[in-house]
């Protein structure tokens, strides 16, 4: 009906890279699926790695959902960061380097969208259940398991255990970091810029978190 | 000047301000609610006391910044896909009637229907008004756009119509700003015919109208929002519009497509460059977020030729909205896809939040209405919405603004009893009023319980035009005193609100019930901003 694509579009070839390399100048692309529930606040981790990546002067797209699924639902946002110009608001099918989520049920749901060969899930192991028919913890469980490349972290435990049950999201974060692409003092500057007006303690706080998420990942790899 | 994180939402809002807007008119309605309340909480609205105040729907808001521009000043409406439809009335009337300041109106789509009933596309709105509309393709576009629009709009004395979808209303970019410049001195227009729709004066406009298409589509044809990609390989053509451009782009190394390409972003449908892909292309791809709308009028009626291809031609989806692999997979290329969901993996719906009031007034109406059977509770837009889902499933009708009163009207009139209507406080002043009002001039036996949170909840948490006075708008619209009762859905309450819910359903007219107990989130919100005070 209508012809094959011709050249040049090696349109897969690239893709399959967080990093790449033209002309010697290396390129920095990562396609992020951030998951959760609504109300869980899966924007704030966005937030951050935005800020610490506008200030790099990399160009960024980040579609969120507002409306209806906020209430409860499922919600998810596509984040990407490029130092070239980024076409699509929304990540292809199957391109995505990392999915990061605070609900281990919900990082599931977007597998779609993740890169088979190289792409990262890290997600929160501990289940938000607001729904009668959530599946068993200990199958949920066999099949993050079964996956690759995963980092499954109980990030309210650590978060709780260092003072703030509320910062689960920068645990989470520093337990995507090393995946992130972007030097790790970078990320802990945007997370002190985002809390400063909070104050010293919450900052702290929140450093803290990071850290601890980073150190269980770069142990669990 | 650096770029500005913005919604795409927030970049329409940004640029009306730099334009020199004097106020923006609302309704709150995903995706289009975060326009609005970008002005409202901006420093420069503020200083320049833009106008921000919600409207009590849309027709209002529509009409509001049709007298705005009638006294010179530059004013932007505001609304969701479905809101135009309320506001359809004045919108087509204003295409008659003309601008004076510059008259921007800005309709949020929502394909795929992520919250909302129906996926209309208001480019046919434009179309039918035969005014220009724009359709933005990214966040930097949408803020050149709407800078344009005003002085489109001034230059042409005709309102014009900017056209979002969800995902770019909802997305977020960097975005370089123009400079700001002053809003309009008053000046009301002149011409004292201009705004009085007698027919005589109608006609006169109307044929005015018409005498400026023409120049509408040579402004098309030479926007800096369309243009004409030329490309190699002439087997195949493609017109992409708004955001469907992105996903078509993303397919390509560097955004290097081999094909012809037009990208279509201001309307009506340039067709001196549509001629020139059609006449040089074996094929054209039609990529549109919405209805066929270009593709239907390029392939025409009896679609002669059969090269035209698109969601009619089913090469893309008829319904949902666009994304880069349904693209890929219409250009012939490699789809990529990664693993599939686990089969463990359930929905998760919307639901009500934890210690919403809904809830126990929805717990109230069960008990009330078990005797009498199902599809008797006629419901209406909202967070309440969600009492369709289980464990509830109480209601038995969505389908516009204020439909509860009146649909449950029309089943009394046909002899069911008992009929209840449910509605929030927001949705009755939107579009309840009048619904009650027919009620009440028949005396129809309905029973209406209007839930009073106290906001508009779904959207988020706006001010309600019904805070505080629900049971006097009731009394004055003529319910009588002994049937308007307001009541506390709370857990405890809940037997003696069951019993008054059943004494109002053998009541043989009109009745209000008011469960009245604040949003939980907007609670919870205030509560937060109370401690912090403190502090």
């Amino acid at each position: 009906m209508y012809p094959d694509p011709q050249p040049p579009h090696e349109e897969t070839a690239g893709r399959q890279e967080i990093t790449r390399t033209i002309k010697t100048k290396k390129i920095m692309k990562i396609d992020i699926i951030l998951a959760g529930v609504g109300g869980q606040g899966i924007l704030s981790i966005a937030t951050i790695v935005g800020h610490a990546a506008v200030k790099r002067g990399m160009f960024m797209k980040q579609a969120e959902v507002h409306g209806m699924s906020q209430r409860g639902g499922d919600v998810q946002s596509h984040f990407r960061l490029s130092d070239q110009e980024i076409a699509s608001d929304l990540i292809p099918m199957g391109k995505a380097d990392l999915i990061i989520s605070v609900e281990p049920m919900e990082s599931l749901r977007y597998l779609p969208w993740l890169n088979k060969e190289n792409g990262w899930l890290i997600t929160n192991s501990q289940p938000f259940v607001n729904i009668p028919n959530y599946p068993d913890f200990d199958k949920l469980n066999a099949t993050l398991d079964q996956l690759p490349n995963k980092v499954v972290i109980d990030a309210d435990k650590i978060a709780k255990d260092l003072g703030s049950a509320r910062s689960a999201n920068m645990v989470i974060l520093g337990a995507a970091s090393p995946y992130l692409q972007l030097p790790f003092e970078e990320i802990e500057a945007a997370v002190r810029d985002t809390f400063a007006r909070k104050g010293e303690d919450i900052v702290n706080t929140n450093i803290a978190c990071l850290k601890a998420g980073r150190e269980y990942a770069e142990k669990n790899r | 000047m650096s770029k500005v994180l913005f919604l795409g939402d927030e970049a329409v809002a940004q640029a009306a301000l730099d334009a020199g807007l004097s106020g923006v008119y609302a309704y709150p309605g995903t995706p289009s609610t975060e326009i609005t309340e970008f002005i409202q909480e901006s420093k420069q609205g503020k200083a320049g006391q833009v106008h921000s105040i919600w409207a009590g729907n849309e027709k209002t808001a529509m009409e509001s910044a049709i007298g705005m521009s009638y006294a010179g000043k530059r004013a932007m409406v505001c609304m969701k896909h479905v809101g135009l439809n309320v506001a359809a009335d004045p919108f087509m009337n204003s295409s008659i009637t003309g601008a004076n300041g510059g008259l921007v109106v800005v309709v949020a789509d929502d394909p795929s229907m992520h919250s909302s009933q129906d996926e209309q596309d208001s480019r046919y709105y434009a179309k039918f008004a035969l005014i220009p509309s724009f359709e933005p393709s990214n966040q930097q576009e949408a803020y050149d756009i709407t800078y344009a629009a005003f002085d489109f709009s001034e230059k042409y004395h005709t309102p014009v119509l900017i056209r979002l979808t969800t995902r770019l209303s909802h997305s977020r970019a960097g975005v370089e700003r123009k400079a700001e410049r002053p809003q309009n001195e008053l000046h009301i227009e002149e011409n004292p015919k201009q705004y009085i729709l007698l027919p005589a004066n109608a006609r006169v406009h109307y044929r005015n109208l018409l005498g400026k298409q023409e120049a509408f589509e040579d402004e098309a044809c030479k926007s800096p929002f369309n243009k004409y990609i030329e490309g190699s390989n002439k087997k195949l053509g493609i017109i992409a519009s708004g955001i469907a451009y992105n996903y078509l782009m993303e397919n390509f190394e560097n955004h290097q497509c081999p094909y012809p390409v037009l990208k279509i972003s201001q309307y009506p449908i340039p067709s001196k460059l549509v001629a020139k892909m059609v006449d040089e292309c074996e094929t054209v791809l039609v990529a549109e977020e919405g209805y066929p709308f270009i593709e239907e009028q390029v392939r025409g009626l009896l679609n002669r030729t059969g090269n035209i291809i698109g969601r009619l031609s089913g090469a893309l989806p008829r319904d949902g909205e666009l994304n880069p692999n349904l693209l890929a997979k219409a250009l012939g290329m490699p789809d990529s896809y990664g693993a599939p969901v686990p089969e463990l993996v359930v929905p998760r719906p919307p639901a009500l939040c934890q210690g919403c009031p809904h809830i126990d007034s929805y717990n109230a109406i069960n008990r009330a209405m078990e005797k009498y059977g199902k599809g008797k509770v006629f419901a209406d837009i909202g967070c309440y919405t969600l009492g369709a889902l289980p464990p509830y499933n109480a209601i038995y009708t969505t389908v516009d603004m204020g439909a509860s009163i009146t649909m449950a009207k029309g089943a009394a009139d046909a002899g069911v009893r008992p009929c209840l209507a449910v509605i929030g406080d927001s949705t009755f002043t939107h579009s309840g009023m009048t619904s009650l009002l027919d009620c009440i001039y028949e005396n129809t036996p309905v029973t209406v319980m209007i839930l009073d949170n106290s906001t508009t909840g779904m959207t988020g948490g706006q001010d309600s035009h019904a805070l505080g006075v629900l049971g006097e708008i009731c009394k004055g619209l003529g319910v009588k005193e002994d049937h308007i009762h307001r009541i506390k859905p709370l857990p405890n309450q809940l037997e003696e609100n069951v019993k008054l819910i059943e004494k109002e359903l053998e009541y043989e007219g009109v009745s209000v019930i008011i469960p009245t107990r604040e949003c939980i989130q907007t609670l919870s919100r205030r509560m937060k901003k109370q401690q912090a005070a403190k502090k």
